[in-house]
């Protein structure tokens, strides 16, 4: 007999007492705190990467939505959401069944939901203004229904808006940087889901430790925030600014003082009061954070993308939170290691590298000691990453910057899926976004019109 | 209470209790960094709570506003026909230990308040949510908790709206868990009427709340104009913020132990010695921050923070306790209240500018003393 079922027979039974009813709910609170164990949900579908808060799609995607970089006289050359058929069996299945052009380029980059998935929250790095489209009404043709404009002003100078991560009926949009200096110098920010500002947490700095432990490594800089509830912390990663991320590559890269300028620190935060709390060393400008999503693994990984280093921030058996290198990615000379997928099983790391256009993967079982088990060329450059639930899905999209991305025959822009059977991948559809006139495809977001809620168990 | 309920509710305790006690973790560990110290935190405003027109138990209307406002509220969005393990009956279960821990806890009670609001008006009526509030009943005074609906869904739309409560129907009416697909909302809302947290099945720890709850009442209470010691004494048992220059700073030692001269605690005093008796025996307040406490305040030395203190004015936001004065009595010779405040954060005490108050000196002279 299900929780659900124990609960609502006694529901019946119990009404006429109220001690009866009282305690009755006492131990279903006790149970609900135990877990998922007795209330287990199969999730078919859903990006792993995904903040934990989010209410979940129920069955399996049925969108890609895909937030596309315009690129001058390509098309209409302005930022757009591009809306991708995923539904299996539909006759659209692997095409493009909805645009919604902006006006502009604003360097279209990462967005998220709301917690309650009816807003895409999208966000322009080099602008900073963010675009929110509603995706319930008609989750086939997202509607773009308000924009943030004044993003600087009312944060209190951050800048950079990188993405948005739904918390309970607000939004956590790490940022890159700031207006003062145009540094990696950098804040978290925190929007309502009506789109109203709320708070402004800025990373700590050796100038401003905030009393973190590891003040010596902080650098302020910021890239990715992710919680981790049951543990009560949040994780985030470091970049680079705002002068660095609207440069073009090549000039940068000969550019010994902009190099420098890059993030080599993980912060981790108190989540319920949003204090910073110890600041590891982590070089070479650690990008996207994946918790472990079983109840026992407290740990998450990251990449640094300049050292080509596999990550591990971990709880050890005291209790004290650690980072440290357990992998290389790639050969000698380092490979970008940029966006990763974690399986729901905490098993299968995959990890997109922009410099040779591949996905390496790790069995990542012991995440102490990941071994790279497979990898396969997906294109000339690699960015983003998107994994269903069941992880038999994947998808992959290519562009990093506008002005990063490569050039020539090599500046390839795609949304390509695949199916996963545990051992290789294979193709299912393949989308030129050069071809098709749309632009860079950057970040790739699950939609459907069968949402759940956000209250049930995670594995 | 039949026996079969009796039987169900004995196998349902052992289940809970067995999987309490095995290896799978809590859902929220919060011991990991600690429950945050009430005042040691923000909680920065997110939005206005937003008004409706509800029904009570006895299916009288009321504003929504009048519930949200005066008290510190922690009001979730329910139906009763909720039997999703992590989505209603969790929420109502945290906020029934609230309204027990209130019982025990006269300032708490005094302050919170609980609000359960239905947003499934066609089967929760005022008269199932009447009801229903019956678990509510403790015995002993304890905080109000309004178990609430609406007339209609024309009624209750606006306000599900305005608190982002997403509320769909299920595909199978006849869903075990419930006919009602929703997210599960909890709000935390400061006195002004302001929506000052928001929790969701993730976040919704009973521990977690309560620190919010006693980080808004602390806040209540440093709004108020301060009160004297004299004004404090007559509040045993709740928050309150209270000035007084800090004349003495006492720093106590186990003094039986010559050899040992670790701290126990420092205490600030508005008196000095006057050869006749101490400080602690003259002050007409005792503020008390124990050395478990020094951590908080960036220092292990008693003297550090005693000469931190120690000829200032301050202000102290603490929860009043009263202990007889050693030397004040009444005109019929019983013992007068002295204030006693423990401080365990420096959220809760601040220098004052300037005085604060006008305070007459204290005298001694246990003849004439009189309140």
């Amino acid at each position: 007999m299900t929780t659900q079922l124990i609960g609502r027979n006694l529901l019946l039974h119990a009404a006429t007492s109220r001690r009866a009813v009282a305690n009755l709910i006492i131990t279903l609170s006790v149970i609900a705190a135990c877990g998922p164990l007795l209330a287990p949900v199969q999730l078919r579908a859903d990006e792993t990467c995904s903040s934990p808060y989010l209410a979940r799609i129920e069955g399996q995607e049925e969108f890609v939505y895909v937030w596309t970089l315009g690129v001058e006289g390509l098309g209409d050359g302005a930022d757009k959401l591009v809306t991708i058929d995923v539904k299996p069996g539909s006759p659209t299945y692997g095409k493009v069944i909805h645009l919604d052009s902006l006006d502009g380029r604003h360097e279209a980059h990462h967005g998220g939901f709301t917690d309650d998935r009816r807003q895409l929250w999208l966000c322009g790095l080099e602008s900073s203004k963010i675009f929110i489209y509603d995706v319930h009404t008609n989750p086939a043709k997202p509607r773009h229904v308000k924009t943030i404009e004044n993003f600087e002003q009312t944060t209190g100078g951050a800048v950079g808006p990188h993405g948005a991560y739904a918390l309970p009926g607000r939004v956590l949009i790490p940022c890159l940087s700031n207006a003062k200096d145009r540094s990696g110098r950098t804040a978290l920010v925190e929007f309502s889901n009506e789109g109203d500002y709320i708070a402004t947490h800025w990373l700590p700095t050796k100038d401003d430790p905030q009393g973190v432990k590891g003040a010596e490594f902080a650098d302020g800089y910021g890239y990715d925030a992710r919680v981790l509830p049951r543990k009560n912390v949040m994780l985030s990663t470091s970049f680079t600014g705002w002068k660095n991320y609207t440069r073009d590559f090549g000039g940068l890269a000969k550019d010994a003082e902009a190099m420098k300028q890059f993030g080599g620190s993980m912060v981790l935060w108190n989540f319920h009061t949003r204090q910073p709390k110890q600041v590891f060393q982590v070089p070479g400008a650690p990008l996207e954070i994946r918790w472990a999503w079983g109840e026992q693994r407290n740990y998450a990984f990251t990449a640094a993308a300049l050292t080509s280093k596999l990550w591990l921030c971990y709880e050890d058996k005291t209790g004290a939170w650690r980072a440290k290198e357990v992998a290389s990615i790639g050969p000698e000379g380092g490979v970008l290691p940029v966006d990763m997928s974690l399986s729901a099983d905490d098993r299968t790391l995959f990890v997109d590298c922009f410099g040779d256009g591949k996905v390496r993967v790790f069995d990542v079982a012991d995440p102490h000691h990941p071994k790279q088990i497979y990898e396969k060329q997906i294109g000339k450059q690699l960015n983003m990453v998107s994994q269903s639930w069941d992880g038999t899905r994947l998808y992959f999209s290519s562009s990093l910057l506008a002005r990063w991305d490569k050039s020539g025959a090599d500046n390839e822009q795609f949304v390509r899926a695949f199916s996963w059977n545990g051992k290789e991948l294979r193709p299912t559809f393949d989308l030129d976004f050069t071809a098709l006139k749309l632009g860079r495809a950057h970040h790739m977001l699950f939609g459907a019109t069968k949402i759940g809620n956000n209250n049930v168990a995670t594995k | 209470m039949n026996n079969s309920t009796s039987r169900n509710l004995t196998i349902l305790s052992l289940l809970a209790l067995a999987l309490t006690a095995s290896a799978w973790p809590p859902r929220s560990d919060v011991a990991n960094l600690g429950v945050p110290a009430p005042g040691s935190y923000a909680l920065p405003v997110i939005k206005a709570a937003a008004d409706g027109e509800i029904l009570d138990g006895k299916g009288e209307s009321l504003r929504l506003s009048e519930l949200t406002r005066g008290r510190v509220t922690v009001m979730s969005f329910i139906y009763t026909r909720c039997a999703a393990a992590k989505a209603c009956p969790m929420a109502t279960g945290v906020l029934l230990q609230l309204h027990r821990l209130s019982a025990d806890d006269p300032a708490l009670a005094k302050q919170l308040r609980l609000v359960s609001l239905s947003f499934d008006p066609e089967n929760d009526t005022p008269a199932r949510m009447a009801a229903y509030s019956r678990l509510a009943e403790v015995g002993k005074p304890a905080a109000e908790w309004h178990f609430v609906t609406t007339a209609s869904q024309q009624k209750l739309q606006p306000i599900l709206a305005a608190y982002g409560q997403a509320v769909d129907r299920k595909a199978n009416p006849k869903d075990p868990t419930g006919p009602l697909n929703h997210t599960l909302r909890v709000f935390l809302i400061d006195r002004a009427g302001n929506i000052r947290n928001i929790y969701s099945s993730g976040t919704l720890d009973l521990q977690l709340v309560l620190a919010d709850v006693k980080t808004l009442m602390l806040e209540s209470a440093a709004e108020q104009p301060p009160l004297s010691p004299a004004q404090a004494a007559q509040r045993p048992g709740q928050v309150s913020t209270v000035a007084f220059p800090a004349e003495t700073v006492v720093r106590v030692t186990d003094i039986t132990d010559k050899t040992n001269s670790q701290p126990l605690e420092v205490l600030l005093t508005d008196a000095r010695n006057d050869g006749r008796a101490t400080a602690t025996e003259r002050a007409s307040i005792i503020v008390r921050i124990p050395k478990a406490s020094f951590g908080a305040f960036g220092t292990a030395s008693m003297d550090t923070l005693a000469r931190r203190f120690e000829g200032q004015g301050v202000i102290v936001t603490g929860q009043v306790e009263v202990e007889p004065h050693p030397f004040r009595h009444d005109a019929n010779g019983e013992s007068l209240p002295r204030p006693v405040l423990t401080i365990t954060d420096p959220g809760q005490i601040r220098i004052a500018s300037v005085p604060v108050l006008d305070q007459k000196p204290i005298t001694i002279n246990p003849v004439l003393l009189n309140p």
